[in-house]
């Protein structure tokens, strides 16, 4: 404990520098704005503004984009409350009753709530990441390559089930991100796979390029040519403060939100999603007014929107404690160390404490400056979506080009995002699911690697992956994933998928 | 023809009633065979049924052929499936350039092998199941035009930044997708295309010290 609170002294010190606070600030305001934008979402976000972090150094960096992650978390539910349109799809459930306050003329508290949940959450999962992350990573450092193997088996295979839509087509798109991070030089024997003769393919497909195609191109080709932005309802930002009565209906669901996000954050695939539903769907159940969701009730605002800070936040205990990202905006988190010459994995947070705790201080000061940015300000961003589409999409296409080019001063990239923005475009039009592409792409070389040397330790046997107590327990997990994806074919009923496909759909 | 329309009270959607005054009829129902059967189904069940001309226009199956195609092959998931399948063989095919190694020594070719069976596994899986998913007609291109022109704007900036430079390419780029594409009004155009491609420009290459590409004449 003594020695937790010293690193944490420690991240204060280099969160509270004045460089590191810009850049959290920075950070909170893009992301808010990102969340606000319905046609921006934070991976694109994130993937787009990368380069710009190149020049700073490695905490710097990390503070900007963990900044942008939870500002967008932030900030997404402002466009559901006013206009009842999610800016991303973890604000989708606060739309039921956050609109339906707003058209009670109850905008302002509904804002409030949500803003004030969301800080609440923010900071007491920074916490749980506190206290969770150093303990798994000692964990994992027994690790070997087998049990790495069947880690990150189990977490695909709990991505595709917990990612909306078809299990099999998840799947499907969680190899071919496999297959695209095949491309290029092999680390092991040098050999060049599947680059046609392209030299710059030798470096392989970049993770920047690929999520920006899928996610920002191809949300431009989807959205383009449709009517401008309704008009963004007028809320009485005067009556900003809620009444005792909303105080006292939301503390229970946000200390609930909070706990729920955070467990459901840790698990890969669409977790902040989901554990939105779940939040809403607790908070229903045990309501003495169940009759008021729906019609207005502050509890189906405070606790979602607690739920998915929180669970943006558990996403990076795997990420930071194992190396393991479970969703495409870890994934891209986990770039960034990389491209700054940080290995993740179990050893990150002992090498590298500055970065880790001014992470983890930073976040306690960002989730302070999000509350400031989001009350006061909320007039400001609400601006943003008065800008109209056609103005916008352009303006979009050119950071995305910009972003992907300044990665390696390379136009094979900028080529790589545009095919990847067809293949995005389409994939959708098919019902794909494209964030395990993201996935697949980055966790290609750890898990070819690792399934290379389990062959190698154990002379070819493949018996090794169940000789192994902790590689079984994940395996045996996986295997019962699978079950519970085949469930449906037998026992047709619809579930928390159905309505997560719903929720991925709209967001 | 001894049947009676009748309106439904749900809108548009008719529904094909028996006279009451002819028990035993024959319906005789006119168009193709697919039509036939359902509105054969609709008279026994007493369900809603477009009649054919709003079928047709929402992209039904114009004939017997198709409809057969259309019921079998022609889902979302099928085509899906069968394009994986055909991608697993090809990557297949594609490795076998690659040393495999052996179980205890596995190659470079070794891990692509594994998923390409994957893929082409998978493939087949949904479409041997995707029978029942939406047909392939139901997928909507309206936007198809829109997104061609940035399509079209996206590869130009693939080939144009480093023969052009940033700011022409974005000048090119931009121009036409707020002038051609949009339809802004001309000095609104001009604004928003010098404005964007040097502010960024400005902004990224001078402020950020992000190294974006010149053209000719260093611009």
């Amino acid at each position: 404990m003594g020695e937790t609170f010293h690193h944490l002294l420690l991240g204060f010190s280099t969160a509270l520098t004045a460089t590191n606070l810009f850049y959290g600030f920075l950070g909170c305001f893009i992301g808010t704005i990102v969340g606000v934008l319905p046609g921006v979402g934070p991976l694109a976000g994130i993937s787009m503004l990368l380069p710009t972090t190149f020049g700073l150094d490695t905490t710097s960096a990390i503070i900007l984009l963990a900044g942008i992650y939870y500002g967008a978390m932030y900030g997404g539910s402002t466009t559901s409350i006013l206009m009842k349109i999610p800016g991303e799809a973890a604000s989708v459930v606060t739309c039921i009753d956050g609109y339906a306050m707003a058209q009670k003329g109850r905008a302002g508290p509904a804002l409030a709530i949500a803003a004030i949940g969301s800080y609440i959450a923010g900071t007491l999962s920074v916490v749980g990441l506190m206290f969770l992350a150093p303990p798994l990573a000692r964990f994992a450092l027994r690790f070997g390559p087998p049990e790495y193997v069947s880690l990150l088996v189990l977490g695909l295979i709990v991505l595709g089930y917990m990612t909306g839509g078809s299990v099999i087509k998840n799947l499907a798109m969680i190899i071919l991100g496999l297959l695209f991070g095949m491309i290029g030089i092999d680390q092991m024997t040098g050999y060049f796979r599947f680059s046609y003769g392209i030299v710059a393919l030798g470096d392989g497909i970049g993770i920047v390029p690929v999520a920006v195609g899928l996610f920002g191109i191809a949300e431009i080709l989807a959205t383009a040519g449709q009517s401008d932005r309704p008009v963004v309802m007028k809320p009485r930002f005067r009556d900003l403060i809620p009444s005792r009565r909303e105080f006292k209906e939301s503390w229970w669901p946000i200390g609930r939100g909070t706990v729920l996000g955070f467990l459901i954050g840790i698990i890969p695939g669409s977790a902040h999603i989901i554990s939105t539903f779940v939040s809403y769907a607790v908070e229903r159940r045990i309501s003495k007014h169940p009759e008021k969701f729906g019609k207005g009730a502050v509890e189906g605002v405070a606790g979602p929107e607690s739920a998915n800070n929180a669970a943006s936040c558990g996403a990076l205990v795997p990420m930071l404690a194992l190396g393991v990202p479970t969703g495409g905006i870890p994934a891209v988190l986990l770039a960034s160390l990389m491209v700054h010459g940080i290995n993740p994995g179990p050893l990150f947070i002992k090498e590298q404490p500055i970065v880790f705790w001014g992470l983890v201080a930073s976040m306690y000061v960002g989730n302070g400056i999000l509350l400031l940015l989001n009350l006061p300000l909320v007039g400001l961003f609400v601006n943003f979506l008065r800008i109209p589409y056609r103005i916008l999409y352009p303006t979009i296409l050119m950071f995305c080009v910009v972003g992907v080019y300044a990665v390696n001063s390379s136009f094979v990239d900028v080529g790589i995002m545009s095919v990847m923005g067809v293949l995005g475009y389409v994939l959708r039009k098919f019902e794909f699911e494209t964030a395990p592409v993201v996935l697949g792409v980055v966790l290609a070389p750890i898990i070819e690697v690792s399934f290379r040397q389990s062959l190698a330790m154990s002379a070819g046997r493949y018996s090794i992956f169940v000789q192994r107590p902790v590689s079984v327990i994940f395996l045996a997990s996986a295997v019962a994933m699978i079950l519970l994806a085949l469930k449906p074919l037998i026992w047709k009923k619809g579930g928390f998928r159905d309505q997560l496909t719903e929720a991925e759909k709209s967001g | 023809m001894t049947c009676a329309w009748r309106e439904s009270e749900t809108g548009w959607p008719l529904v094909f009633l028996p006279d009451p005054r002819f028990v035993n009829f024959t319906p005789a129902i006119e168009g193709p065979s697919w039509f036939k059967r359902e509105r054969m189904n609709a008279l026994t069940s007493g369900r809603d049924v477009a009649p054919l001309g709003i079928r047709q226009a929402r992209g039904a199956p114009q004939d017997r052929k198709l409809s057969l195609i259309e019921r079998s092959c022609m889902t979302i998931d099928r085509i899906s499936g069968a394009f994986l399948f055909l991608l697993g063989l090809f990557v297949a095919w594609e490795d076998r350039v690659l040393p495999l190694g052996t179980h205890s020594r596995p190659g470079p070719g070794y891990f692509p092998l594994l998923l390409s069976v994957l893929l082409g596994i998978l493939g087949l899986l949904l479409f041997v199941r995707g029978r029942s998913s939406a047909p392939l007609r139901s997928i909507r291109w309206e936007e198809a035009g829109h997104a061609a022109a940035i399509l079209a704007c996206s590869f130009l900036a693939t080939f144009g930044i480093e023969r052009l430079g940033y700011r022409i390419t974005m000048i090119l780029v931009l121009g036409f997708l707020f002038g051609v594409v949009e339809r802004l009004k001309l000095w609104q155009v001009f604004v928003l295309t010098i404005g964007l491609s040097l502010g960024s420009f400005w902004v990224f290459d001078s402020l950020l010290r992000v190294i974006l590409p010149r053209g000719g004449f260093g611009f």
